[in-house]
């Protein structure tokens, strides 16, 4: 049977790939563990309104995206939801309230993922022949991919292309003898006639007929989607290598369909085994309905605490701006300085400050900026970790078992240390740049250059025009010992990593005494006085390091010891806060400072913090606006005031870069939270590296992508995360809000399509308005003339 | 909580234990329990890793419904295998490894929604009623022959009379290759990654040894049964060899591990067909010890790893041979008296240690440190691996008093066969790279990836015999 011989039909051809490839620009990326940043789950819907999505969703990956009605109901009965909020978020939606209500007074409780209209041939044979081939192909897949990508990844050195991919499948498909020993017969022989290229592969299946075009895109995501980890994966891979981010997800597409088509073939259909699915497109309805009165409350409470611009304007020139990463967990700590003295102004600004870095050590690349970005500047690190590789190859040859007999009495310090000891101070990833020099090259920068990102970060951020006496940079990183997930706790903005280097970075230059001279002619005020300091924010502790520059003046050196007594105050401060809501009770007696470090230090914690589960709105307002306001660590908060922002250009660029970014950190969260089985990769008890490059659950299977069950619910099973999309409320008028809406189409789409929710408020006027799906801005909330800034 | 403290507190009293016997030497025997330094070390590690892990366990199975049941079958199962260890009398021996076998078997099924732990934990529940009837027709013929069921009585009899119960000794072997995952037992053991982390360290760490220690009681009777030695050194270097090319071919951390348990267990056993029997306790205590901080520390992504400079299979086998020659010398120079067969064969299986450390160290340091500096390290580090592995071996061969083995052509042979395996096994390492480049060892490697079918089948031959329908977990 060769089946090559057949020439495929151009047309089919093309139509076949176009159908590939849509359904692989479904598939969103997934990094690896080293620069492990949220994703967007549903990145490839977003130019899809949510509600059609959902319903292709659950076709493609059997996934419920939204909390069920019982999630709905408990909030109904305890007054999370009130009849009010159902009326108003009804109207939005043409569904007469009533009707939501009884769906929720109803009994049903649970409501079953109704089976896919699309039917995988692995699962016809599943169901026909009770032989599990989804499982077994799924682990024969990871096998293969996890044997190629395992070394490389991150590795600039050892790419690999996507015909390499394909490739390597389909021959050991050749070799492997799982699928046969389980009863396919002949499996092996068959894929001797296989074309060796993918993209002829995939016209070869088409040639088939298999490929019915009404639903071929719908197949080819649900094959995918048996695979959705190591899709994801290796769209990430894509992503990464610059190029066209497709094309490794379409090999594996092509592979997955000669898969099908082989056991179409090989295991005939013995009944006529047909599925019926039902359309519950009015449940699924009702279900945002309430989902949109559940988040209604939340910003009516937030909004309620703002202030009114009426509040006199801050001081020009403060003693200390400490800017930090708009992460929702330095909402706290900025809460608690600020409470301190009125000396301390805070900021919020994306955590790389502008610093696009890729750190390059051991020959692989590590971009220490958001993933939308390309970093701008290569920076070399030291080789490290040679001696742990020679020890781990040296355990992992045929020494290990002497190895072992003179070396193993050793481990009985190390196994009573970590399992007996007393937590010891950890350190941090390693975050300090004095390695390298910046004399020697400023970076690689030109003075332009140069000039260029100081002046950037000086606008941006908001301080240019009233720059305080010292300005503190103040990147984040999480501390957590055994903890596969450990990047997903540190800076976001920084690839995944500690935010310490950048913010040196920007430091190093924004200190720069020509650089300096330069802002200064450019009518930067007070620049010569202001001293610029780089610091980290521990998130396990909430501790603030600084990193002591170079320069300094007596008075200077004065002002930086009364900063530091202000982040220890605050630090405990936050503490209090953070402890209450891990549902822990201090000790008497004992530091919160220890218990917490104890945590980050403990190998059997799997929660040693929340890092940023409950979030849920991003603010763009200047900051008096929410100074006195308590956020509960709910908020990212990015300082933007629309007077000094002619030209729209600074709101674009927020709502561009750092409001996507927290949009798909709000997205990970709340998939991850409500179908942890799908979005995330399930208890921590189970996790299996595999490498750096991501985790699986057991024995064998399907990477997995998202956050692990204990990162978003408590102990007993509840949610801790409220799975709420992202808020996000700008101060500015809706007219200009519109104007940057035009200007950043991405953004503009999650908008459109309920992937996000936008708010205006109006500096002038205080009124609130909600940006409706159809475009048109309504008063916020509906109670006509209610204003809810007090 | 309490079962962590108490484990502890039973882990620091095996430690005392220990201590006191190296003060008396005379082994205490105790209402069917006997307390030499043998069971002792043996004990203090079982306990100590079930101190470790239950500790663990409290905060990493915080807040599951079953946490509470999951302690208290750890805890029967760590204090059935240290009744186990310590046990002089046959019945509290068998009963003490009967009961492990049931506390794991709860243990592997604490998620017994996960199909694959169930499958997995059936297998081993299988394989350890075959180790049970094997220990029992071992008690049957052993009481039959000497009318006791008192270890110390039983060889203080066998040493008289240089003579073993044939039967009884070999029906000892065959328990304790099920118990300690030998091929074709092994295949549980790469299967049970469906349970909590803990579960593998303990079992990994602690309770596989359960067919180590039976070996090691029954020394005195080994070393009267050269076949049984055979039997040994021959399952155990098939065990090796299947464990560690599998374990070359896993992509995951814990599979590593686990197969890396396999192979381990494989040259442990192999150590007692040669009558290593020193070397196989030391082995059993070093490697309980790095595999319970191997599982345990899964989590932690590597420190930044560098790419290694792939030496040339032909290079890789000089430095292995410079290994060899340099670390003999020092091992033979401190040995006292005539080197027996069996101390010849760790001196050269440690000697390739040493080869395979320059190889690790040539592939990495040179990259950032000098030649001459890589150079000077290594044979430091050679003559250290040797110093260290000949002073161990000699204290601990006059301290523990474990059974010499007699002279004879089988011992010989039964001696032959792990360091040629491990020869060969080296070897194939260092070409592996080119071997891949073929066809055949292509298909080896992907094979060895799945083990080399044989859990597949066994699985295939499990589910007929007890049937998942049938099954309430």
């Amino acid at each position: 049977m060769n089946l090559a011989e057949q020439t495929p039909i151009t047309t089919y051809e093309a139509n076949a790939m176009s159908a590939v490839r849509s359904a692989c620009a479904l598939i969103p990326p997934l990094f690896d563990l080293e620069n492990f940043v949220a994703v967007n789950p549903f990145l490839g819907w977003v130019k899809t309104p949510i509600d059609m999505a959902l319903a292709r969703i659950a076709t493609g990956l059997d996934a419920d995206v939204l909390p069920d009605l019982e999630f709905y109901r408990r909030h109904w009965q305890n007054q999370g939801i009130e009849s009010h909020d159902i009326s108003e978020a009804a109207s939005r939606f043409w569904l007469n309230p009533d009707h939501v209500i009884a769906a929720l007074a109803e009994g049903e409780t649970d409501i079953a993922i109704s089976p896919s209209s699309v039917r995988l041939e692995s699962e016809r044979v599943f169901d026909e022949y009770g032989i599990d081939l989804p499982k077994l192909i799924r682990r024969f897949v990871s096998r293969t991919l996890a044997s190629i990508c395992a070394h490389r990844a991150g590795n600039l050195a050892l790419a690999i292309t996507p015909s390499q991919v394909y490739r390597e499948l389909v021959e050991r498909a050749r070799i492997d003898r799982t699928i046969e020993l389980a009863g396919v017969s002949g499996w092996r022989k068959w894929f001797v006639s296989v074309p060796s290229d993918y993209e002829e592969a995939i016209g070869w299946v088409d040639a088939t007929g298999r490929f019915d075009s009404s639903v071929a895109e719908a197949y080819a995501y649900r094959l995918l989607g048996s695979q959705y980890g190591w899709a994801s994966y290796l769209r990430g891979m894509g992503w990464n290598s610059g190029t066209d981010d497709l094309v490794f997800v379409e090999a594996l597409c092509a592979a997955l369909l000669v898969f099908d088509l082989a056991i179409s073939e090989l295991m005939p259909s013995i009944a006529g085994h047909t599925r019926q699915s039902r359309s519950n497109h009015d449940e699924t309805l009702i279900r945002m309905c309430l989902q949109e009165a559940y988040e209604d409350r939340l910003v009516k409470s937030q909004l309620s605490t703002f202030h009114k611009a009426t509040l006199e304007p801050p001081m020009s020139h403060p003693d200390f701006q400490v800017i930090f990463c708009i992460d929702v967990r330095s909402e706290i700590l900025r809460r608690k300085l600020e409470a301190l003295s009125p000396k301390i102004e805070t900021g919020g600004f994306a955590g790389f400050f502008g610093v696009a870095v890729d750190f390059v050590q051991n020959g692989q690349s590590s971009p220490r900026c958001p993933v939308l970005l390309n970093p701008q500047i290569e920076m070399a690190g030291r080789p490290s970790g040679i001696f742990q590789s020679a020890f781990r190859m040296a355990f992992s040859s045929p020494g290990a078992f002497n190895l072992i007999e003179v070396f193993g009495a050793g481990f009985l310090g190390t196994l009573f240390s970590k399992g007996f000891g007393s937590p010891r101070k950890g350190r941090p990833e390693d975050c300090s740049i004095a390695p390298i020099s910046y004399k020697a090259n400023r970076f690689g920068l030109t003075f332009a250059e140069r000039v260029g990102l100081a002046e950037s970060i000086l606008t941006n951020s908001g301080i240019g025009s009233r720059l305080g006496r010292i300005v503190v940079l103040c990147g984040h990183g999480g501390r957590s010992s055994n903890n596969a997930h450990a990047a997903s706790l540190d800076c976001g903005a920084c690839g995944g990593h500690c935010g310490a280097l950048n913010a040196q970075m920007a430091v190093e230059v924004l200190n720069d005494p020509d650089v300096r001279a330069e802002l200064g002619k450019r009518g930067f005020e007070g620049i010569y006085e202001t001293l610029f300091l780089a610091g980290q924010h521990d998130t396990s502790t909430d501790e603030v390091t600084l990193y002591q520059p170079s320069y300094h003046s007596e008075a200077h050196r004065r002002m930086v010891g009364e900063l530091q007594g202000f982040f220890v105050e605050g630090a405990a401060a936050c503490r209090e806060e953070r402890v209450r809501a891990m549902g822990m009770s201090g000790i008497p007696g004992v530091d919160l400072f220890d218990i917490l470090d104890g945590k980050a230090n403990d190998w059997s914690e799997v929660r040693p913090e929340w890092g940023l589960a409950r979030n849920a709105s991003f603010i763009a307002a200047r900051r008096f606006r929410t100074r006195e306001a308590n956020l509960e660590g709910r908020a990212f908060l990015h300082d933007y005031d629309a007077a000094t922002d002619d030209d729209d250009s600074i709101l674009k660029l927020i709502l561009s870069a750092p409001a996507i970014v927290a949009s798909w950190i709000n997205l990970q969260y709340f998939a991850s939270t409500v179908h942890n089985e799908r979005f995330g990769c399930g208890t921590k008890a189970l996790l299996n590296r595999i490498g750096k490059v991501g985790v699986i659950s057991g024995n064998e299977g399907d990477l997995r992508p998202g956050l692990p069950i204990e990162s978003v619910h408590r102990p007993d099973g509840t949610w801790y995360h409220d799975p709420v999309r992202l808020q996000v409320i700008v101060e500015a008028s809706p007219e200009k809000i519109d104007r940057a809406l035009s200007q950043a189409p991405d953004f503009a789409d999650l908008v459109e399509n309920g992937w996000l929710r936008l708010f205006a408020l109006d500096p002038q006027s205080e009124v609130v308005c909600l940006k409706e799906r159809d475009g048109r801005w309504e008063i916020f909330p509906g109670e006509a003339g209610n204003q809810i800034v007090k | 909580m309490a079962i962590p403290v108490g484990l502890a507190v039973v882990a620091c009293l095996m430690g005392l234990g220990l201590i006191l016997s190296f003060v008396d030497a005379k082994p205490l025997t105790f209402e069917g329990f006997i307390f030499s330094r043998l069971t002792c070390s043996l004990g203090f590690l079982v306990t100590f890793v079930g101190a470790v892990v239950a500790r663990y366990t409290k905060k990493y199975l915080d807040g599951d419904p079953k946490q509470a049941a999951f302690t208290q079958f750890l805890a029967l199962s760590v204090m059935s295998a240290l009744c186990m260890m310590l046990a002089d009398n046959l019945l509290l021996l068998v009963g003490g490894w009967a009961i492990t076998s049931i506390g794991l078997h709860h243990l592997l099924t604490h998620y017994n929604g996960e199909a694959d732990a169930v499958v997995a934990a059936r297998k081993k529940f299988l394989i350890s009623r075959l180790g049970d009837i094997a220990l029992l027709l071992a008690l049957v013929s052993i009481y039959r022959t000497y009318g006791s069921l008192s270890l110390t009585q039983v060889f203080d009899q066998m040493r008289s009379s240089h003579h073993a119960p044939v039967a009884a000794v070999w029906w000892i072997c065959l328990a304790a290759i099920s118990k300690s995952a030998q091929f074709p037992f092994h295949t549980w053991l790469p299967d049970t990654l469906a349970s909590p982390t803990p579960v593998s360290a303990l079992m990994h760490a602690g309770i596989i040894n359960g067919g180590g220690a039976l070996l090691l009681k029954f020394s005195p009777a080994l070393v009267e049964v050269p076949s049984a030695g055979l039997l040994l050194s021959l399952v155990g270097s098939v065990t090796m060899v299947i464990g560690m090319v599998s374990m070359w071919g896993q992509t995951s951390i814990k599979r590593k591990l686990a197969w890396s348990t396999v192979s381990q267990m494989g040259f442990m056993t192999a150590e007692c067909g040669m009558a290593a029997f020193v070397a196989a306790l030391i082995h059993i205590l070093g490697h309980g010890l790095y595999k319970a901080t191997a599982f345990l520390d899964s989590g932690t992504v590597e420190s930044a790893s560098s790419q290694s400079s792939r030496l040339t299979g032909s290079r890789s086998l000089a430095l292995l041979i410079a290994g060899v020659a340099l670390a003999i010398p020092l091992q033979v120079a401190l040995h006292p008296g005539e080197i027996s067969p069996t101390q010849w064969a760790i001196i050269a299986m440690t000697g390739l240690a040493v080869g395979h450390v320059f190889i690790a160290g040539t592939s990495f340091v040179t990259q950032v440190r000098s030649a001459s500096f890589t150079w000077l390290t290594m044979i430091g580090v050679s003559q250290l691996i040797a110093l260290l592995s000949a002073v161990m071996f000699r204290v601990a061969t006059e301290e523990f008093q474990l059974p010499l083995p007699h002279p004879s052509v089988t011992s010989m042979i039964s001696c032959f066969i792990p360091v040629l395996t491990l020869m060969g096994l080296s070897i194939y390492r260092l070409f592996e790279a080119e071997i891949r480049r073929v066809s055949t060892g292509r298909a080896i490697y992907v094979h060895s990836q799945n083990g080399f079918y044989i859990g597949q089948l066994a699985d295939s031959l499990v589910s007929r015999i007890w049937n998942p329908v049938t099954w309430k977990g």
